[in-house]
């Protein structure tokens, strides 16, 4: 009797601590799934949650391009005859691929051949011809005799006419300006500004690839003492591609229909306004120091910190950046490490590393939508809260120093060397001026933890 | 308010949450719903003690000894619901996590101790578990 009531006792017990617990655990569960609403919500008003659809937007599928091909004297030694037993120049085979893909890829729509010459009163003129005319003429040569280049002029006509058909230009020369009156080589940055105007005006960007070719036959340099022109046998003189266009349009072009790009790349105009970024606080790959952590528990991007660095001990975080949209060159970790800035306002940062995601990292969803790191050290904080940002300022590549020159009459002797090409540069920087001096910026606002 | 009072309840002993990146998820999730079923559980199990054992059922379980088995049930299970809390939130465990653990354990008997005090006057066979005092008869 006594061991019965016992037992019932016990079942009983066992029942009540039962139904107590499950009920516990089911308001956690509540609790749990509540919550991270709230945070997505919060991301959406501060806008920063949506840069992904839209970067994946604005990348378009086809682009209508233009190519321009210069065909002065000068140009000639690029494309020498083809002989049986000869070999094609670097120029040859480069452009071959070039208007063959431009002419059969699968990522341009619309696509024009142009020559660019100069009528007797040294007027730019662009012929239109066909594919097959454009192939031969790099083949076989060029058969026109056109006396100089007006650089500027080129440009302008060749620019105007891209715009008046919606297509990105193309535009492979020596760039060696050849005008009528020497004295033009004086005003050649604000001529090469003015003429390219119209770029500034409707926003297009300029991406700017130097490659270097061997040159057989006469070589028309811009300074013409002590020779007005040398005979080359092999030697290199550089070449550049210009690609001029909306800003998407150039990196389908750089990208998918260039493809093998130079080392020597110079971009203008670009800038990306929604690189998605966030900062990673609970990965265990980036384990962080010191006190660090997201202000909001579930916010995904996470742009938003707690932190509170001690003497002893700093705080170091990783944020993690999307950088695919950006032209190759500037995704290479050498030049990440040498040009990415980290500053802050309210803290003392600096950036202790920049890496990209490695094979481990890919296979890791939550990280595999970043494929730079950046380490960021911050040893103190001056105010309670503020920002660090993590930017890549425009810089003019170093190679453009190098590949000028201010006397370009003895290629033979200092070979790769463009005449005043830092002029003409500088020409193409002034269109940019007001623009923003960054071509990305990632900002983490922060708060002092309490 | 909740999640407040209860963070400042295990950070005054604790301290700052280590790893400290996991710190929201304490003091948001961790923290507040642990606090909470330990009032709720302790409650429940002093209530089944005198209120259904002791004066419902009549089941004998009046003595100091059997206090303390419930007090060292009540416990236990606020010995590992800080651990399955931190586990269950995919958050590192870390010996602060066996702190709070313990922590949790120091303020259950607390707990237990002062509802017991509260509510055995209303009990029939055990107003006097697990003594006498405050109750006078």
């Amino acid at each position: 009797m006594f061991i019965e009531k016992i037992e019932r006792t016990l079942l009983l017990l066992l029942l009540c601590c039962g139904l107590l617990l499950s009920g516990c655990f089911k308001k956690q569960n509540g609790a749990e799934e509540k919550e991270p609403e709230t945070p997505a919500t919060q991301v959406e008003g501060r806008g920063a949650g949506t840069p992904a659809p839209t970067a994946a937007a604005a990348t378009p599928e086809k682009v209508d391009v233009n190519v321009y091909l210069e065909i002065s004297n000068g140009m000639k030694g690029f494309m020498p005859t083809a002989a049986a037993g000869k070999e094609a120049t670097t120029f040859q085979n480069n452009l071959l691929q070039l208007i063959s893909e431009v002419q059969d890829g699968r990522y341009v729509g619309e696509k024009g051949f142009y020559l660019a010459k100069e009528d007797a009163q040294s007027r730019p003129v662009l012929d239109s011809v066909s594919y097959n005319t454009m192939k031969s003429t790099i083949v076989s040569g060029i058969k026109d005799d056109v006396r100089g280049t007006p650089l500027p002029a080129m440009l302008k006509a060749a620019l105007q006419k891209s715009i008046d058909q919606g297509a990105v230009s193309v535009i492979i020369s020596d760039f060696i300006h050849g005008p009528s009156d020497q004295g033009q080589f004086i005003s050649l940055d604000a001529d090469i500004r003015s003429s390219l105007r119209e770029a500034e005006h409707r926003d297009l960007a300029i991406a700017i690839l130097a490659n270097a070719s061997e040159f057989l036959g006469t070589y028309h340099p811009a300074v013409k003492k002590p020779q007005v022109r040398r005979s080359l046998n092999g030697e290199e003189i550089p070449y550049y591609t210009w690609v001029i266009g909306p800003q998407e349009q150039v990196q389908v072009v750089t990208n998918r229909v260039l493809r093998n790009l130079p080392a020597q790349q110079a971009y203008f105009g670009f800038e990306y306004e929604n690189i998605p970024y966030t900062a990673l606080l609970k990965e265990k790959q980036f384990r962080p120091a010191g006190v660090v952590y997201c202000s909001s528990r579930n916010a995904d991007p996470c742009t938003s910190v707690n932190l509170q660095p001690e003497k002893q001990e700093p705080v170091e975080f990783t944020i993690g950046l999307d950088l695919s949209q950006l032209p190759l060159s500037m995704q290479s970790i050498d030049y990440l490490k040498k040009n990415l800035k980290v500053t802050g306002t309210g803290s003392r940062a600096s950036m202790v590393s920049v890496t990209a995601a490695d094979e481990s990292i890919k296979a890791t969803p939550d990280l595999a939508r970043y494929n730079h790191f950046v380490r960021v050290r911050v040893p103190e904080l001056t105010a309670s809260s503020g920002t660090i940002a993590v930017q890549l300022p425009q810089v003019t590549p170093t190679w453009i120093t190098s590949w000028s020159t201010d006397n370009d009459n003895n290629p033979a002797a200092d070979p790769k060397k463009t005449y005043q090409l830092t002029k003409i540069i500088d020409g193409v920087q002034a269109l940019y001026r007001d623009q923003s001096d960054l071509v990305f910026s990632a900002t983490i606002q922060f708060n002092k933890a309490d | 308010m909740i999640q407040r009072f209860f963070s400042g309840l295990y950070e005054m002993v604790l301290g700052r949450p280590i790893p400290a990146n996991f710190t929201n998820d304490y003091r948001e999730v961790v923290f507040p719903n642990t606090g909470l079923m330990l009032f709720i559980i302790t409650l429940g199990i002093v209530i089944l003690y005198y209120y259904v054992l002791n004066r419902a059922m009549s089941t004998g379980l009046y003595k100091t000894q059997h206090w303390v088995m419930f007090l060292l049930l009540n416990a236990i299970i606020a010995f590992i619901i800080p651990i399955t809390q931190v586990t269950g939130n995919e958050i590192e465990t870390h010996s602060y996590t066996y702190m709070f653990a313990f922590v949790n354990v120091v303020y259950s008997l607390i707990l237990f101790f002062v509802f017991s005090l509260l509510l055995k006057r209303g009990s029939v066979q055990a107003w006097t578990t697990p003594m006498k005092w405050p109750n006078k008869k």
